[in-house]
């Protein structure tokens, strides 16, 4: 399993890439959206964790963009400043979870595994 | 006494004298005072010089109009003794044209004429025949006077030099005041005779006194020498001086204004009667003259006292209405912003909690993620696992920011949901209130406003709030829709299944079927960039569902529209929230 961490604050993305690391879950982190992509193409992930307030490309962009090229990549929202409204849109765009930070890691990693 | 003054003094009266802890926009007191001061001073001060000029006017109106009465009166007297006097002389003229020397040289011929005389004119005492030498040589009358002679006397040289004579006034030796008059007549032969005859004053006495004079008023004779001649109320005995002092002569009647011996005010009007030694004089009290000025000076000031008094009371009246008005509306404004500021300011804090959850929410996840990571690297390395004060830290840090993750949530929260408080309403006063918000625009846009509410209409527990923002929010675009000198209705009943229904109709251009289906959808708006911003009805809409309402809308294109709200009679208050009040 390979997860892409997304998230604006660097800190948040590689701590939670270093946790996943430690479950035994190969990780990437990345700062902004446009490298979320890029990274994305190469096809060899199986699931992201998407920050929705990024620097470049608005999240749910993001999202919408993954879900064309990749309809079954598993994505959870993880946003401090989301209310239910543009969780309600990211779950409609193909997210399979929403996340409010601080969230715990376990919760995450069950709804990446599925 | 005070409680009868606090009912009726205004209540601008109490605001702004400290201790009230309502906010005072302006000096009410002031503003009545300067309202009133101003007002009285722009009606009494052009009245108080209305009546001053006024007074003024009639004063010298009065004063002119008397002195032209008493000239007037002097001068018709002094004509009418004038004219007595030419007509004693007159009637010796007649006598001396009538009758010869000869024919009058006989003391029966002088008898005769005298009683003719006396019967003819009246005021004749006798009469005498006086020769060029002064030696009256026949006389008729109840004194024998005949063979006196008068050559050496004044008034003979004067009559023989003038050709008449009148004398003053004199007592003579009978003690009885008379005058005497003498006429020269000329002879055939070149000399001269004299006819004298002696003049009761009775009837010049009686001419006098037949004036119709006022109280105070006096009117007599004096001669060039000022010594009285005829009887004086007031001023003097007969033959004494005249105290006051004869005017300067005049050839005319004249009016003089003069002060008696007591220092009154008095009009002198005189006359100097031409060819005879007397004046006549008319005296007139200064305060008989101006009875009249008096008389109407009284009324005028009772009626300038009344205008003063009434204007006060106007004065008064209007500026304490005026005065309170603004200050009820100022007030009412008051209220109304308070109510608005509650309300933002509600807003605000829900928008600044919100905001500050948000940004805790970011630190509070790297502390999360930070300690989950510690715990993950401790659980890791087995002396770290089994040391249970280190875990015990870090699950204290992450309980601590689950915690924290729960107040921003709930922080979140109060942004969203402004409480409902249920509180019973009478629907006819909400109505009238939110009326009351668009009256001005409506009288402005002469749009008719039409309410019917039963009498009967039932008490509802509502959110007085959520239903007030309902009925403005509809009331709002209904007068939108509508051009002025529209038609707006507010209806409402009771329905058979308990429920309520109000109805706003208005006779604006009407919603097309298609819109219809739309016009509550948050964004949609017919009014363009420059109109609403598209979220008034499905604002209104959400609010009717949390009432736990429905909300239908009928129209026809042009005609208008009709929005029918359906209410329950009440809705349950939630168990947690307390109190109505809050």
């Amino acid at each position: 399993m390979k997860i892409l961490v997304v998230d604006d604050e660097k800190k948040i993305a590689d701590t939670i890439a270093q946790r996943l690391e430690l479950r035994g879950i190969e990780t990437a982190p990345v700062y902004d959206g446009s490298s979320a992509l890029e990274r994305v193409r190469d096809n060899s992930f199986n699931g992201i964790i998407l920050d929705l307030r990024l620097p470049d490309i608005d999240g749910t962009e993001v999202l919408e963009r993954v879900m064309k090229e990749h309809p079954h990549m598993r994505v959870v929202i993880l946003s401090g400043h989301a209310n239910e409204g543009d969780f309600r849109i990211c779950m409609e765009l193909g997210a399979v979870a929403c996340f409010r930070k601080p969230a715990d890691i376990e919760m995450l990693l069950q709804a990446l595994s599925g | 006494m005070r409680r009868l003054l606090f009912r009726f003094s205004p209540q601008f009266l109490d605001a702004g004298s400290g201790g009230e802890s309502r906010t005072v926009l302006f000096n009410y007191r002031r503003i009545w005072l300067v309202s009133v001061l101003l007002l009285l001073a722009v009606s009494i001060l052009p009245m108080g010089l209305l009546v001053i000029i006024s007074s003024q006017l009639a004063r010298e109106a009065i004063g002119s109009e008397n002195r032209l009465r008493a000239v007037r009166l002097t001068s018709n007297t002094r004509r009418t003794i004038s004219f007595f006097l030419e007509e004693r002389l007159d009637a010796l003229r007649f006598i001396a044209r009538q009758e010869s020397f000869r024919g009058l040289n006989s003391e029966l011929q002088l008898a005769y004429l005298l009683r003719d005389l006396q019967m003819g004119f009246g005021g004749f005492v006798d009469l005498g025949l006086i020769n060029a030498d002064g030696l009256q040589v026949r006389y008729a009358g109840p004194f024998d006077l005949t063979g006196k002679n008068y050559g050496g006397q004044e008034w003979f040289r004067v009559c023989v030099e003038k050709g008449f004579f009148i004398s003053d006034i004199f007592l003579g030796f009978r003690q009885i005041p008379h005058m005497i008059i003498a006429l020269k007549v000329p002879k055939k032969d070149g000399s001269f005779y004299l006819l004298r005859a002696t003049l009761d004053t009775r009837k010049i006495i009686r001419i006098l006194s037949s004036l119709e004079l006022s109280e105070g008023s006096d009117a007599f004779l004096c001669n060039r020498e000022g010594l009285i001649q005829t009887p004086s109320k007031y001023y003097g005995n007969v033959l004494q001086r005249f105290e006051l002092g004869l005017p300067g002569y005049s050839p005319r009647s004249r009016v003089i204004e003069a002060r008696d011996r007591k220092g009154k005010p008095i009009l002198i009007g005189y006359a100097y009667i031409k060819d005879s030694p007397y004046v006549l004089i008319l005296v007139k009290r200064g305060e008989e003259i101006m009875k009249g000025w008096f008389s109407l000076r009284t009324k005028i000031n009772w009626i300038f006292f009344l205008s003063i008094i009434t204007v006060c009371v106007v004065v008064l009246g209007i500026s304490t209405f005026m005065v309170n008005r603004v200050y009820e509306n100022d007030q009412a404004r008051l209220r109304a912003m308070e109510r608005l500021e509650a309300s933002s300011r509600l807003i605000s804090i829900g928008r600044l909690a919100a905001g500050v959850a948000h940004e805790i929410n970011n630190p509070l996840a790297i502390i999360s993620e930070n300690a989950g990571l510690m715990k993950d690297l401790f659980t890791l390395k087995k002396e770290y696992r089994e040391d249970p004060q280190l875990m015990g830290l870090v699950d204290d840090v992450l309980e601590s920011v689950e915690r924290c993750g729960e107040i921003t949530k709930q922080l979140l929260g109060f942004a969203r949901h402004v409480e409902a408080r249920v509180t019973p309403i009478r629907l006819e006063e909400v109505v009238a209130e939110v009326i009351s918000f668009l009256k001005k625009e409506a009288s402005y846009r002469k749009i008719e406003i039409q309410t019917d509410i039963p009498s009967d209409f039932p008490v509802v527990f509502l959110d007085r709030g959520k239903l007030q923002q309902i009925l403005l929010n509809l009331v709002n675009n209904a007068f939108q829709a509508m051009d002025d000198g529209g038609r707006l209705q507010i209806k409402a009943r009771e329905r058979s299944d308990g429920r309520v229904e109000i109805e706003v109709r208005d006779t604006g251009c009407g919603i097309s079927e298609e819109d219809q289906k739309k016009i509550f959808e948050p964004f949609f708006t017919t009014k363009g960039t420059k109109g609403g911003t598209g979220l008034g009805l499905s604002i209104t809409y959400g609010l009717v569902q949390k009432l736990k309402g429905d909300i239908k809308v009928r129209s026809a294109l042009g005609k208008g529209t009709t929005f029918t709200v359906v209410l329950p009679l009440k809705i349950e208050r939630k168990e947690d929230e307390g109190p109505a009040c809050g």
